[in-house]
């Protein structure tokens, strides 16, 4: 990818970002205008790092398009205009928080921790045969040839190919752990945060 | 120039520039640019606003391979001109009255 098309995917990727708060549908529709205004200038013949400055930062970008954007006379009002307009209470936040977001902490520090487990369980499973390995090794030098002596010398060697074959698999589980944690915590935040959803705006 | 002021000004300069035809998102911006100051930010919540109105409609259409979105004044739009000229002519009186005591 040139680097000219990296920087304006980046561009466009943290303007999405600065635009979290909108409703998905509305966020496209941003994200598609400004797409539409930067193929347009670069077809007038404007240079698309020249595009992408005069964008401004995407933050801000996002940040003055949320400005106004915002709708007459939101501008301002206080918390009890918003909780009147909204219909939502600091009271009812704290409940909130209170009912779901504590819940939600403790599944995700719980989520998190067995992700963690996970990741490790595979190479412990491989410490854990080559221990065995060289402990029936060095039985078997101290002691002579046993059958369960040998058997043991298969056991660890087994745990330690398991625990090979299970790593790319307990790798795989506990990306997806930790990106289920991540759109939990994103999720509540925005449900205790009382953004308006999709259907509000509908 | 007034926040209040300019973003009636400038809604009445965007549907003025539609008058001519449809146009787009950048055409619009490099029309109206050269009388009033507008930005990338503005122009979309006044397209937005316009839209849900009914003073222009929208439709998106393929261009060189991506879409476009194109804007169409309507009546009601060509409606709103007109009312804005017509406030137009009460405010030069007032102006007037304003800058040198008034000639009526």
């Amino acid at each position: 990818m040139k680097r000219k098309d990296k920087a304006k995917e980046k561009w466009f990727r943290e303007l999405g970002k600065g635009l979290s708060s909108l409703p998905r549908s509305d966020r496209q529709a941003a994200l598609a205008y400004y797409e539409e205004l930067y193929c347009d200038k670069r077809d007038a013949g404007a240079d698309e790092w020249a595009v992408l400055l005069e964008f401004g930062p995407p933050q801000e970008a996002a940040a003055r398009f949320l400005a106004e954007a915002r709708p007459d006379g939101e501008a301002g009002e206080t918390g009890k205009e918003r909780a009147k307009r909204t219909g939502r209470h600091p009271l009812l936040a704290i409940v909130l928080f209170a009912l779901l977001g504590f819940p939600a902490l403790l599944v995700l520090l719980t989520l998190a921790a067995a992700a963690a487990a996970l990741f490790l369980s595979g190479f412990v499973m491989i410490a854990a045969g080559i221990a065995d390995f060289a402990y029936f090794v060095v039985q078997l030098c101290l002691y002579g040839a046993s059958g369960g002596f040998v058997a043991h010398l298969g056991i660890g060697l087994a745990v330690v190919g398991l625990g090979c074959l299970f790593i790319p698999l307990f790798l795989f589980l506990t990306k997806k752990t930790f990106a289920a944690c991540g759109k939990l915590f994103a999720g509540t935040g925005r449900l205790l945060r009382g953004r308006k959803t999709e259907a509000d705006h509908a | 120039m007034d926040a209040q002021l300019k973003k009636g000004l400038l809604d009445v300069c965007v549907l003025s520039v539609l008058r001519g035809g449809e146009s787009y998102g950048y055409k619009i911006l490099s029309d109206v640019a050269p009388y009033i100051e507008i930005s990338e930010s503005t122009l979309y919540p006044i397209l937005k606003r316009l839209e849900a109105s009914g003073a222009v409609t929208a439709q998106s259409r393929e261009y060189n391979g991506r879409l476009r979105r194109y804007y169409r004044l309507t009546d009601k739009g060509r409606q709103k001109i007109a009312e804005f000229i017509e406030n137009a002519r009460e405010f030069q009186r007032i102006y007037a009255l304003i800058s040198d005591g008034g000639t009526l």
